[in-house]
């Protein structure tokens, strides 16, 4: 009994330690969630104590920064701009990529081991060496301000035809052959066959370019000027730029982009954390 | 006959294997391993990319400006700082909470997915939230440390304490992430060798010594050199909070890159820049490959 008990605090306190770490990573968070539906006046009279992190007064409309923030910068229409891009990045990214990746695995070519090695070196350059010249050859081809420039060179990623490599191989080739003797073609193999067997793949490498692409700031930055075409993350940085800043309209832009990221990360958790876990496992 | 066939056969299958990776190759050509050629041509260059055809070739002048460059001098020393503090933060916290995590409790997913909640965050916003939360006046850090007595700090408008304000958000945001590579590390190494050390009456602080961190290395090692890769590029975080300042106290090589390459359009220098910059990340890479290849023979 006695040896029972020790063991129940025991677990209190764990919990609590663990509850009180928790809180050290989503106190931003909550800070932000709940200012989001406060004036400024009350976001500094509730800071001195854990009213901050709670919605204190209910206003009629307990949305009115949303409405405040979404009137003033059109952060909807940036969003779909970055959706819309990201979608095309995904569904083509990925299609070439996993190609890449099949043929790295399971098709005999000349010099494959040796390509497939320079893929791999590829993936130690930081891209921020060859932002400049990237962005001098975007320049050149006319595709600034234009989402040719933020497609076309995100399409290719080394990391990812690494993935789907790993994971093709893991497919039993057995299955393979029945179909080559059944007199079916590679494409038609890959597409009917592989395609189907490697869903949780494609799951991570979407949820992976999703949130790359969504939250990224630099590469969008340089190629894109004109307003219209802004993407998400760009769109917030003006909002940040208007002074003076409004909190609470600040707040709200920022918990309006985080929510389709959480929603995506949430419903796509298995798949994000399989990715992550197989990029550290296979170094 | 048969043989023709199969050497048919043999090429087709090479026909297609090299039509499978062409588009992926190609755009890997020309964004990535052209752009890398270029950033060391344009290094010896005077180029100004608003006028691609008066580019002048002017030798070693990009680097040896560099060397008397005292901004950029302080960039490379701050992004130094940098990796130096934020690297072992962010290991230790991250290996810390997949060790914590790491058990079988109802329950224990929630706090998982906490830990994890700001790497899912964009750095843009996690840099606008904290700069409210550093912000000296009426930030939320401010009040929070009044309550426990402590004086008001400065924070980011203090040279002192820019720095370390950039580095413990960044460990913040990012060390999530790094927890859940642990956490499978740790969950691939085998339980029968704790049940036998067990057995010999070992104690914790002996399991962990001796088969959980062995168990980790190569993990450890991949992690550590992840987000020293991944520090040396820091720009995003100065660039929102302090645009390099107090004083180029927190100003960074990618920053300085980006501001005179791009901002002012000087891209034979801000090539230079990059170009150094890939040099110091190749060699801790290539220190990264002799650990990595010495613990392997043990």
């Amino acid at each position: 009994m006695k040896k029972k008990n020790s063991i129940t605090i025991k677990k209190v306190i764990f919990v609590l330690f663990m509850t009180v770490l928790a809180l050290v990573f989503v106190f931003p968070l909550i800070w932000m969630i709940a200012s989001s539906f406060k004036y400024d006046a009350q976001i500094f009279k509730d800071i001195n104590g854990l009213r901050a992190f709670t919605v204190t007064s209910f206003e009629d409309n307990p949305f009115f920064n949303y409405q405040e923030v979404l009137a003033n910068i059109p952060l909807v229409r940036a969003a779909l701009n970055s959706i819309f891009y990201i979608a095309i990045i995904i569904v083509l990214g990925m299609t070439l990529n996993s190609m890449a990746g099949y043929a790295f695995a399971r098709i005999k070519f000349p010099k494959r081991d040796l390509i497939f090695g320079i893929v791999l070196a590829l993936m130690i350059i930081p891209s921020q060496t060859v932002i400049l010249s990237q962005f001098s050859i975007v320049y050149r081809l006319g595709w600034t301000n234009s989402y040719l420039g933020l497609i076309v060179p995100s399409l290719a990623d080394p990391l990812f035809i690494f993935l789907f490599r790993q994971n093709f191989l893991g497919v039993p080739e057995s299955i393979e052959e029945a179909a080559k003797i059944d007199g079916a073609s590679r494409v038609r193999i890959f597409f009917q066959l592989i395609v189907p067997l490697a869903k949780p793949v494609y799951g991570t490498v979407t949820i992976l370019t999703f949130i790359k692409f969504w939250n990224d700031f630099l590469w969008p930055v340089m190629v894109i000027t004109d307003t219209k075409k802004y993407t998400i993350q760009m769109s917030l940085n003006s909002l940040f730029a208007i002074k003076p800043v409004n909190y609470g309209n600040v707040m709200a832009g920022l918990t309006f982009i985080t929510i389709p990221v959480l929603i995506v990360f949430l419903c796509m958790q298995k798949y994000y954390v399989q990715g992550i876990a197989s990029t550290g496992a296979k170094n | 006959m048969n043989n023709q066939v199969a050497k048919k056969k043999m090429n087709m299958e090479s026909v297609t294997g090299l039509a499978f990776v062409a588009p992926a190759l190609f755009l890997l050509f020309v964004f990535l391993i052209i752009p890398f050629a270029l950033s060391l041509s344009y290094s010896f260059m005077e180029y100004n990319i608003l006028k691609p055809d008066e580019k002048t070739f002017i030798g070693l002048k990009n680097f040896i400006k560099l060397f008397h460059d005292k901004v950029f001098l302080k960039s490379v020393l701050n992004t130094f700082v940098f990796v130096v503090s934020v690297v072992p933060l962010q290991v230790c916290a991250a290996l810390g909470l997949a060790l914590l995590v790491n058990r079988k409790m109802k329950g224990i997913s929630v706090f998982r997915l906490a830990f994890f909640a700001p790497t899912v965050l964009s750095l843009v916003v996690v840099s606008i939230l904290w700069y409210y939360i550093y912000n000296p006046n009426n930030g939320l850090l401010n009040a929070m440390l009044g309550m426990l007595g402590i004086s008001a700090q400065p924070f980011l408008t203090s040279t002192k304490q820019a720095m370390a304000c950039i580095v413990i958000m960044s460990a913040w945001q990012g060390c999530g992430f790094q927890m859940m590579i642990f956490l499978a590390g740790l969950q691939d190494i085998p339980n029968h060798l704790y049940e036998a050390a067990r057995v010999d009456g070992a104690n914790k602080f002996y399991l962990f010594r001796n088969i959980t961190l062995p168990g980790l290395k190569n993990i450890s090692i991949f992690i550590s050199l992840s987000i020293v890769i991944s520090a040396f590029q820091l720009i995003i975080q100065p660039m929102m909070l302090t645009q390099g300042g107090p004083q180029n106290s927190t100003i960074t090589i990618v920053y300085q890159l980006y501001q005179t390459g791009y901002k002012f359009r000087n891209v034979g220098y801000g090539s230079a820049m990059a170009v150094v910059f890939t040099l110091m990340v190749l060699i801790i890479v290539l220190i990264q490959k002799k650990l990595t290849s010495k613990n392997n023979e043990d």
